[in-house]
């Protein structure tokens, strides 16, 4: 069940839909994802504020505001994450999915010792475990990071943002979850700090074996650390493809576009193209492809009906109606 | 930045106890306010089109039970309880509209002041505004009151004294916070003078919290004057007012006659929690986020 | 002569201390922010001012604008010295220079209609003869930083617009009084990637058209190219060196700009291995503490005894290339 096409899928995700509940409607920030995550690889979800890549993590996690509605299936390891209630949810946290935010300050709790942190983490999943041994699994972790187990006895805010980050990723490795989930987790950090954490998330990922999912707005992080991308516009995975095929052969005309507008590091590339408008308000959103209003090659067909995910080849899929030809023979076919 | 007014207002509370009956956000609450607010407002502006009876004449026997022809009773004095009651929302809102304007008024420009220029002048009027501030509110007003005597604009002063530390608080710390926001550095950016920056940057921002304020203020002011007038130092008899109404009741109350300080009594209690709801419900909508922190 | 031209400029703000310390220590903490900052900007020209968090970028553009009073030094605009004016004289000048801050959404009053926000510089400097006048200016500034139909966006307030047509609000609020100078402070920072790329590009435009003189403050490399005549690399409130970008990014002199430029990552996985990663260990000191010598000593794989103990100054390497390092002395 987990196999496909060779690869082992740790995650899978099907037609998966997260919609805020407001008093003017649904604001549908998730609409109709598909996607796999393989067994010790990165995924890198990239998209502009607003596309639904953070609530996309945080679904994952179950761990919305109460106003969010989620549909579609999860499966972490074959177990079906949907179906799951609060409490066995709490079980899998930090064992088997854990996350990484952006500001690590947010998700800790400041008046307890880094040491709480960890053998509380550790001692909630593996009752087990006793005080003196959860304190060596931290020391263990935190020297995976380069941090000194002298360290243990302090408290968040006496780390600088570099080595908060690097405390944060012990403490979501220091159980060796299957999947974690890294939400712009250099955004907040200075680009020679970043360089640091995204060489460490590189070395400890190989080492544990987990897979990881990193969200960021940032085209140069994911080139950096991914393997395969998917990119999100208004709440759609418009493209998802093996990292070199969507900076080399992109095919949907959002991904086009966002690269060339990304400001490069090329002299020889003076020019400076941008996409004309602004994504659209996901609030009451119909039917149709998000992007038509932007997107210099659109049809008629574009505005009426949502694209379907066509699958190019085995690992790259567009959801663009420019593709969809041999899809629609199908459908023809099939009707007929 | 969180604009939620906390202060000391007796109605705050009561607001706040109020909520859990109201679906937050759904504006119910200060509609529910306003409309007992519109009925008091009207009962003043009509007393005389209202009242069936003089208040301050004899209408009947004295110690009438309510019935037909006076359906609050009369009181000691053979008065009509009903008349007294619409007339006294006159006295009421008077005085608590004159208190508040005074202490708004003068709150107000110093909170003003004092949070935008900071400083030395800024130590000084939030020490002497903070020993005001801690006095209890009637103890200060009675020994205000007992130094001004009795009439309108006396109570309105010693009652205004009381509370324009409250809009100083309010303001100040708003405005000391909103001074070292974006927009007012990018106002000085333009050129614009203190004056100009405190006029049209500054005020327009802390005035959602004034009119929350202004209507807390005007539900505690009732309770104030009501209390004063209770203990004699308000409005001199015969100009009908819940508070010596009440004062006048409770000495019969060993004859059963109820009537006489129930129905003051009520009018108070309805009317401030009227203003209660309004203000309750009008903070809520102005700071859309003190529902949802329990 | 430089429209701008800044002379040894130094700030440091005091640092609070809570009560009981302040009783017991003589010495008084201070960040320094800016220590001794030379540059000047020519008519027309943009000057990239490029770093970190804490290297006194920002510091430095309030800084030029008298957002902010120096502790030592002088900033001259257009000839005159500006550090001696008085306030009121100051306040009359700022319609020569102005400000683009980071924060469009912060940066507009909440309480004003986005025509009357852009309107009122001008009513404070008493441009237009008249209220009629200079709304028509205001619709003109709309439509020109593409804010159509211009008439409905008067109206509107800041929280009606998206990012992107916030910061074009700023934009025109900046340029109706037709300043000579504009300091723009992570301008496009907070934008999206393709809304950022825009308004770049209307700034690129703008500059012509306006004949405008930028001070263009960044901690993202990448967007100087497109604006920048010269860039200028700060690191704990000095400037490391100074160049053309195309000089800065392919031949980096100073340590710690080779460090920077090593670490920004490329939106091309290519590019990305083709790279020499010289990424130095730890991370930007507490400018409260700055290192004596070169600020960038503890860090420089280069170091030599002379950079612990004496800074070295910004001199000239070659044209228009000056570098602060004894490496190349």
């Amino acid at each position: 069940m987990n196999i496909v096409d060779g690869k082992e899928a740790v995650c899978r995700i099907e037609d998966f839909r997260v919609h805020y509940m407001t008093f003017d409607g649904p604001v549908k920030a998730v609409d109709g994802v598909n996607m796999e995550v393989y067994r010790e690889e990165t995924l890198g979800l990239v998209g502009e504020s607003g596309c639904g890549k953070s609530t996309l993590g945080s679904a994952l996690l179950k761990i919305l505001p109460r106003t969010a509605r989620m549909s579609g299936k999860v499966y972490l390891e074959g177990e079906d994450l949907m179906s799951k209630m609060e409490k066995e949810m709490q079980k899998l946290r930090g064992a088997k999915i854990a996350m990484i935010f952006q500001d690590p300050m947010t998700s800790l709790n400041p008046i307890m010792k880094v040491k709480d942190h960890f053998t509380e983490m550790i001692r909630t999943h593996k009752p087990e475990v006793s005080e003196e041994q959860a304190l060596e699994m931290a020391a263990r972790a935190l020297e995976e990071v380069g941090i000194s187990e002298s360290r243990l006895n302090d408290y968040p805010f006496q780390f600088s943002g570099g080595m908060r980050q690097r405390m944060m990723i012990a403490l979501s490795i220091v159980l060796r979850p299957a999947l974690v989930i890294a939400d712009e987790p250099t955004t907040s950090l200075d680009v020679i700090v970043q360089a640091q954490i995204l060489q460490l998330m590189k070395e400890i990922q190989s080492h544990i074996r987990s897979s990881m999912i990193l969200i960021t707005h940032d085209l140069g992080v994911v080139a950096e650390m991914a393997h395969r991308i998917g990119v999100m516009y208004a709440g759609h995975l418009v493209e998802l493809a093996p990292r070199d095929v969507i900076y080399y052969r992109p095919l949907h005309p959002y991904t086009v576009a966002l690269l060339e507008s990304v400001p490069n590091t090329d002299i020889n590339d003076m020019d400076l193209d941008y996409i004309e408008g602004y994504p659209p308000s996901l609030l009451n959103i119909g039917e149709g492809c998000r992007f038509a209003d932007r997107c210099p090659k659109v049809m008629k067909l574009c505005r009426d009906r949502t694209p379907p995910d066509v699958q190019i080849d085995e690992e790259h899929i567009v959801k663009c109606w420019l593709y969809a030809d041999s899809f629609e023979e199908d459908e023809d076919n099939a009707s007929g | 930045m969180d604009r939620t007014v906390e202060v000391k207002f007796l109605s705050a509370s009561i607001g706040r106890a109020f909520r859990k009956f109201f679906r937050s956000g759904s504006g119910k609450m200060a509609f529910t306010g306003a409309v007992i607010l519109i009925i008091f407002l009207l009962a003043a502006v009509f007393a005389e089109q209202i009242a069936p009876y003089d208040p301050t004449v004899r209408s009947g026997k004295a110690f009438l039970s309510p019935n037909s022809e006076h359906i609050f009773g009369t009181d000691n004095l053979g008065r009509d309880m009903f008349s007294r009651v619409l007339y006294g929302s006159r006295i009421a809102l008077l005085i608590a509209f004159i208190a508040v304007l005074i202490a708004a008024a003068v709150g107000i420009p110093l909170g003003l002041l004092s949070g935008y220029v900071g400083g030395p002048l800024d130590r000084v009027l939030v020490l002497i505004m903070d020993a005001v501030y801690s006095f209890p509110g009637l103890i200060l007003a009675i020994a205000v009151a007992a130094v001004l005597g009795t009439g309108v604009i006396n109570i309105a002063v010693s009652i205004a004294v009381v509370y324009a530390p409250t809009y100083f608080r309010v303001i100040r710390n708003q405005v000391s916070s909103i001074k070292s926001e974006l927009y007012v550095e990018a106002a000085k950016a333009i050129g614009a003078k203190n004056w100009t920056i405190l006029l049209r940057y500054v005020l327009p921002n802390v005035l959602p919290s004034v009119v929350v304020v202004l209507s807390m203020n005007l539900a505690d002011a009732i309770m104030v004057e009501a209390g004063l007038s209770f203990l004699g130092l308000g409005i001199a008899p015969p100009t009908p007012d819940w508070g010596y109404d009440l004062s006048n009741g409770q000495r019969f109350i060993l004859m059963n006659d109820w009537w006489m300080i129930m129905f003051p009594g009520l009018a108070i209690i309805v009317l401030v929690l009227g203003f209660s709801l309004f203000s309750e419900g009008l903070n809520e909508y102005l700071n859309p986020n003190v529902g949802e922190r329990e | 002569m430089p429209l701008v031209k800044v002379e040894n400029l130094v700030k440091h703000f005091p640092v609070r201390m809570n009560f009981i310390k302040a009783l017991f220590t003589r010495e008084r903490k201070k960040v320094h922010a800016v220590n001794g900052v030379n540059f000047s900007i020519e008519e027309g020209e943009t000057l990239g001012l490029v770093g970190e968090s804490g290297s006194g970028k920002t510091t430095m553009g309030r800084l030029v604008l008298r957002l902010e009073e120096p502790t030592k030094g002088r900033i001259f605009f257009a000839g005159r010295e500006i550090t001696s004016l008085s306030a009121e004289e100051m306040r009359r000048l700022r319609r020569e220079m102005q400000i683009i801050f980071q924060d469009p959404l912060a940066s507009l009053n909440p309480y004003m209609r986005i025509g009357e926000a852009i309107r009122h510089p001008l009513v404070i400097h008493g441009i237009g003869e008249n209220k009629r006048k200079q709304r028509e200016m205001v619709l003109e500034m709309l439509e020109r930083v593409n804010l159509r139909p211009a008439e409905e966006f008067y109206n509107r307030f800041p929280r009606q617009l998206s990012g992107g047509q916030r910061q074009r609000v700023v934009i025109a609020r900046a340029l109706i009084t037709r300043p000579k100078f504009v300091v723009a402070d992570e301008a496009v920072a907070m934008l999206d990637v393709s809304v950022r790329s825009q308004l770049l590009k209307l700034m690129v435009d703008l500059k012509r058209e306006f004949n405008l003189t930028y001070l263009f403050i960044t901690h993202d490399l990448a967007t100087t190219k497109y604006i920048c005549n010269r860039i200028a690399v700060m690191y704990l409130g000095r400037i490391v060196e100074e160049g053309s970008f195309r000089d800065i990014y392919t031949d980096p002199l100073h340590p710690y700009t080779k460090a920077l430029i090593s670490a920004v990552p490329e939106p091309d996985p290519k590019a990305m291995e083709r790279k020499k990663k010289l990424i130095p260990e730890g991370e930007v000191p507490n400018p409260i503490d700055p290192p004596s010598g070169c600020p960038f000593h503890p860090r420089c794989p280069y170091v030599k005894e002379v950079c612990r103990t004496v800074p070295p100054e910004l001199k000239e390497y070659s044209g228009d290339r000056k570098v602060a390092c004894y490496l190349y002395d």
